[in-house]
């Protein structure tokens, strides 16, 4: 469904190799969570995935279409959810799903229909008439997941969907996504968040300086030590300083 | 207030502004780049600089002319109070994005500072920038008046005092307006149309006090024995100078000599520090509220009706139109700088016109008639109706700053399945239609004010129609090539924003490419102006024809190009 064949991403201001040589392949029907410590260049290779940025080497391909050949095309099999709080503050709810919409072609009436369930979903119908300027941060966090998922996308893509939502909807967050995937569809996200990870994806990538340190499945991450958590795995192989003295 | 945390914030906040970290970096990592910004830098000085070198010479023939019958006096007079009126009006809208609408307001607020002293950083920011473009308007003025009266090393010293008051002044009067404003809008649901319409109340009602008053003065300089007796000892400019009082100190500070003189200026200072200290302790009583109370906005909780209209689908391109109206109508700077140019001006044009023509105001009425009657001829006066309707238009920042408008939301134009050319279009559109609003406005207003004869107001549509479609393509344009998306206050994006600036310079140069030989040609050269008004016709028709496929070539290229 997605991939990245030795994708690389220099940033022009500073010279940091962000992403370095990054190879990977997300199958159809799983959920894939991108790890790594801050810095780490996750957010830089969503921002290469969703053709914000464009790869200074190496190719990406979404669901067969190679993106810089038909960016097009690519970009309508996406739905994507910044990290960022920016959202455009001077519509209201409703006017913002309905442009989601406009854009990537959805009939007026497949609109209505889940825009409904999904605001229903989110417990945020009672909000969307409202401007997005008056929104909490986790409101706005649930209009920019439905604004993702308005034209039931082949490839969702999260980055840190989890930052500022309360229980609940980190609850229906993680439900919708097993959801998405039931239905045939691919999930990629990035999340600070080891114990959802550890439960939630089929696979795991993680990410260190730009680079892929390891890839699989819980178990083939944990190469043998059984029963050791995720935790533990990601602060070995991406090296802790936390352990040691901690003096003041 | 805290002095040295005064200063620091200061520092801080001219430093983001002028992002000299940023450049600095630049500087550092892109030496190459770093001359491209200093070509467009120089090429937008030069034009600055080339329409304040044609404004100095003006006031200098003016001051010349008027230096002949002995009342050069007229020069620092109408300077002061085009400065002043001037910074009044701009400085309440800017004043209001600075102080309220500034991104980092609720951080500063929560600083271990006071209310006080974070408004004294905004305001002086804001009199820095006024200090800045008031330069090009008011010291041609001072120098002009000051080589005409042969003034020596202290009328200057009185010149740069009497030049920081009028500013100082009328920044500070807007402020003790604006903060109770701002205050009382906590009580108000829909703050951000308060905020648009008080502007441009404000702005009409400056406008229309204005005339009034220069009527009543017309009326007084007619009526009464009594009046002409007063009128013979004192001059009908000093009347109009003292009604504005601040104007009065200025000008009596500079045209006069000696002790008297520095009575003056000293008169001046205490006033602007009186105001000045007035605001700062009213912003110590009610800054922050205000500040609060615009971060808030009116929540609607009606419910959704799923079953209704309100989900009918659109054309990505009438879509991109859509949101670009709602986003600029609903932002209080935007809706400010977009519509004052539309509906202020024409109806500026005809507040001055009207009370100009029927309160008798004798030199006003025959310029009135002047105008009229050497544009019997409708072919003429078409074509200086659409070089008016162009410069006007080219003040509209819709299309100039379109894209930098966006700011940080511009990663979104590339993630959307939807051409750049389109998205592009749909900017284009939004622009258009303002700019052709605006057009219909000023004809009409021209029409009922001066009673232009119909046929010339359509030959003049003929003309500016379609001519508006490369003008907005144009600016645009440069918006795309070169977009600001970097700031925190929405009036960094579209006043502080060089496309600006160069927008309008492009726009004003096709205009002029446009009409003057064609003025030229139809009057000294004799050519039928059938002939003129077909090749301009075909002429524009064609570049509106080659502005789409530019445009979305321009886009193509443009938008995958930012750096973000
Ligand atoms: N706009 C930018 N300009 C220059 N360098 C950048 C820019 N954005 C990110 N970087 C650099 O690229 C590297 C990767 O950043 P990225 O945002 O992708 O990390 P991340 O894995 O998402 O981190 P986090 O977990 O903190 O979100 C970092 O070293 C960062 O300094
Ligand atoms: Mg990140």
């Amino acid at each position: 469904m997605l991939k990245l064949d030795k994708v690389s991403k220099m940033y022009a201001k500073g010279g940091v190799r962000a992403v370095d040589g990054l190879s990977l392949d997300v199958r159809p029907g799983e959920v894939f969570g991108f790890i790594g410590p801050n810095g780490a260049g996750k957010t830089t290779t969503i921002k290469l995935i969703t053709g914000i940025l464009s790869p200074d080497e190496g190719s990406i391909i979404i669901g067969g279409v190679p993106i810089d050949n038909d960016p097009i095309a690519a970009k309508r099999k996406l739905g994507y959810v910044p990290d960022a709080q920016d959202a455009y503050d001077r519509l209201t709810g409703l006017e913002y799903l309905n442009f989601m919409c406009d854009m990537y072609g959805v009939s007026s009436a497949d609109r209505a229909r889940r825009v409904r369930a999904l605001s229903e979903r989110f417990e945020l119908s009672g909000a969307l008439s409202g401007v997005v300027k008056g929104y909490s941060r986790g409101m706005k966090q649930k209009l920019a997941l439905i604004g993702a998922l308005v034209h039931n996308p082949p490839l969702w893509i999260l980055d840190e969907p989890m930052v500022g939502l309360d229980p609940h909807a980190v609850h229906v967050i993680k439900r919708q996504m097993r959801a998405h995937c039931a239905a045939g569809n691919t999930v990629f996200f990035s999340t600070h968040v080891l114990d959802v990870a550890e439960r939630l994806c089929d696979r795991i990538g993680i990410l260190q300086k730009g680079r892929l340190i390891a890839v699989g499945t819980l178990d083939e991450l944990r190469s043998g030590e059984t029963g050791a958590s995720l935790e533990k795995v990601f602060l070995e192989l991406t090296g802790d300083s936390a352990e040691g003295d901690w003096d003041e | 207030m805290n002095s040295s945390a005064f200063i620091l914030l200061l520092r801080m906040q001219l430093r983001q502004r002028l992002s000299i970290s940023v450049i600095r970096q630049q500087m550092r990592d892109k030496p190459d780049g770093w001359w491209k910004r200093a070509a467009v830098g120089l090429l937008a000085a030069f034009g600055i600089g080339s329409l304040s070198a044609f404004f100095a010479w003006m006031v200098w023939t003016l001051g010349k002319t008027l230096a002949s019958v002995g009342i050069e006096r007229l020069i620092p007079l109408l300077g002061l109070i085009a400065g002043m009126t001037s910074t009044l009006i701009a400085g309440a809208g800017f004043l209001i994005s600075v102080l309220y609408l500034s991104r980092d307001a609720d951080a500063l607020a929560a600083l271990p500072v006071s209310g006080r002293t974070v408004f004294a950083v905004k305001i002086s920011q804001a009199f820095l920038g006024e200090a800045a473009t008031s330069i090009p308007l008011l010291w041609p003025v001072f120098i002009v008046y000051g080589v005409l009266s042969g003034g020596g090393a202290l009328y200057y010293i009185k010149a740069v005092v009497v030049w920081l008051c009028a500013l100082s002044l009328p920044l500070t009067l807007s402020a003790l307006i604006t903060l109770p404003l701002m205050r009382l809008s906590v009580l108000w649901r829909r703050r951000d149309i308060a905020a648009v319409v008080g502007g441009l109340v404000l702005m009409v009602g400056f406008v229309a006090g204005e005339m009034w008053l220069s009527s009543r003065m017309a009326s007084l300089i007619d009526g009464g024995v009594l009046l002409m007796w007063l009128a013979g000892r004192v001059d009908l400019f000093d009347r109009i100078a003292r009604a504005i009082p601040p104007v009065w100190l200025g000008l009596r500070a500079l045209t006069l000599d000696g002790a008297s003189a520095l009575g003056y200026l000293a008169g001046l200072l205490a006033v602007s520090g009186a105001l000045t200290a007035a605001a700062v302790w009213l912003s110590g009583k009610i800054y922050l509220a205000g500040v609060s109370a615009q971060s808030e906005s009116h929540m609607n909780t009606s419910r959704v009706n799923f079953s209704g209209r309100s989900f009918k689908r659109r054309a990505p391109m009438i879509a991109m139109m859509i949101r670009e109206a709602k986003l600029t109508v609903r932002t209080p700077v935007y809706a400010m700088n977009t519509l004052s140019v539309v509906i202020v001006l024409p109806v500026m044009l005809l507040v001055v016109m009207l009370a100009g023509g029927s309160s008798g105001d004798p030199e006003l009425a025959a310029f009135v008639s002047m105008l009229v009657r050497t544009s019997v001829d409708p072919w003429l006066t078409g074509l200086l109706i659409a070089a008016m309707s162009l410069v006007i238009g080219c003040m509209n920042v819709a299309a100039s700053t379109a894209v930098s408008r966006e700011g940080r939301m511009f990663a979104w134009s590339r993630v959307l399945p939807v051409p750049y050319g389109t998205q592009a279009m749909g900017k284009l559109l939004f622009a258009l239609c303002l700019a052709w609003l605006g057009q219909t406005l000023i004809a009409l207003s021209l029409r009922v004010s001066m009673k232009l004869p119909v046929q010339g107001l359509i030959l003049g549509c003929l003309i500016s129609v379609p001519a508006m479609v490369p003008v907005t393509t144009l600016q645009l344009a440069i918006d795309i090539l070169r977009p600001k998306l970097l700031w925190t206050n929405t009036t960094e994006a579209v006043k502080q924003n060089m496309n600006y600036i160069l927008g309008m310079l492009a726009a004003l140069a096709y205009a002029a490419l446009m009409i003057v030989p064609s003025v030229m040609l139809m009057t000294k050269a004799r050519v039928s102006a059938v002939v003129i008004y077909a090749v301009l016709f075909a002429v524009n028709a064609a570049m509106a024809a080659a502005s789409v496929p530019m445009l979305k070539r321009c886009a193509d290229r443009g938008y995958s190009a930012v750096e973000i």
